[in-house]
């Protein structure tokens, strides 16, 4: 159960999008045609995010946590993404501020409470200056994945 | 003593109110009100229904119903940042100061 939430497959770097929208379904249909997740899921994490954003300010750097509803996903996983020029999204909980995300970590979850301490790390992550940076400079998948592997169990 | 309920919502019930809650409990526990508070999570779309059950709504979704009891935006404590005022005021809510 306390299997690894990562997998390199879905980690993407330096994706190219004009907008927050474009952002989301690049790394939510990479979820799909890996498996992960339905099809519903793409068209779900674009509906979540204009009700629920999901926008942080990271440290120096905005990131998001897109997730969708459980029913979406057959396999839970996080999935990331940065980007090579930021988008803008909502900032969670505030409709009215704006933030300049440059990495998204994507959340498919089946089921909440099996994955606690993953989404605490994530939280420590996200707080994390210089591992942010590194994350947003990482060159390949591997890379990436090895950096937050590191952090996140 | 009765302990004092709170719930914390977002949007899908499943990511960030638990990440919330978790730290919250850490925190209660770190300042000596661990066995006073009771915690729990839910849906946003669950939060209208259960309000009146509890003592203090924490969210980290944006809220514009009118909730029987105090909300408070807990988004403050996912970033790390400037929580001290948002833990006051939970604290002054739930009657502990």
């Amino acid at each position: 159960m306390s299997q690894s939430l990562l997998n390199p497959k879905v980690i993407l770097i330096n994706i190219e999008a004009e907008n927050r929208d474009e952002a989301l379904t690049i790394l939510a249909d990479k979820l799909e045609s890996e498996g992960f997740v339905k099809s519903s899921f793409t068209q779900a994490i674009l509906d979540r995010e204009d009700e629920f954003s999901t926008g942080l300010p990271g440290f120096g750097r905005g990131i998001a946590i897109p997730h969708a509803d459980p029913q979406h996903v057959n396999m839970s996983v996080m999935a990331i993404a940065t980007l090579r020029k930021s988008v803008q999204f909502r900032m969670m909980g505030n409709h009215d501020e704006l933030i300049d995300v440059e990495v998204m970590f994507m959340l498919a979850l089946k089921e909440s409470h099996s994955h606690m301490s993953v989404l605490q790390s994530l939280m420590d992550v996200i707080q994390n200056e210089s591992l942010l940076t590194h994350i947003k400079e990482a060159a390949t998948p591997d890379a990436l994945y090895a950096l937050v592997s590191a952090h996140i169990a | 003593m009765i302990k004092k309920r709170v719930l914390v919502a977002c949007g899908t019930g499943v990511a960030t109110s638990i990440a919330v809650a978790k730290k919250l409990e850490n925190i209660f526990k770190e300042r000596g009100y661990g066995d006073m508070v009771e915690i729990s999570t839910c849906t946003v779309a669950e939060m209208e229904s259960k309000a009146a059950k509890y003592d203090l709504i924490v969210t980290t979704a944006h809220n514009s119903k009118p909730m029987p009891v105090k909300v408070i935006m807990g988004v403050a404590f996912l970033i790390g940042r400037g929580t001290e005022p948002v833990l006051q005021d939970i604290l002054e809510s739930l009657g502990f100061k």
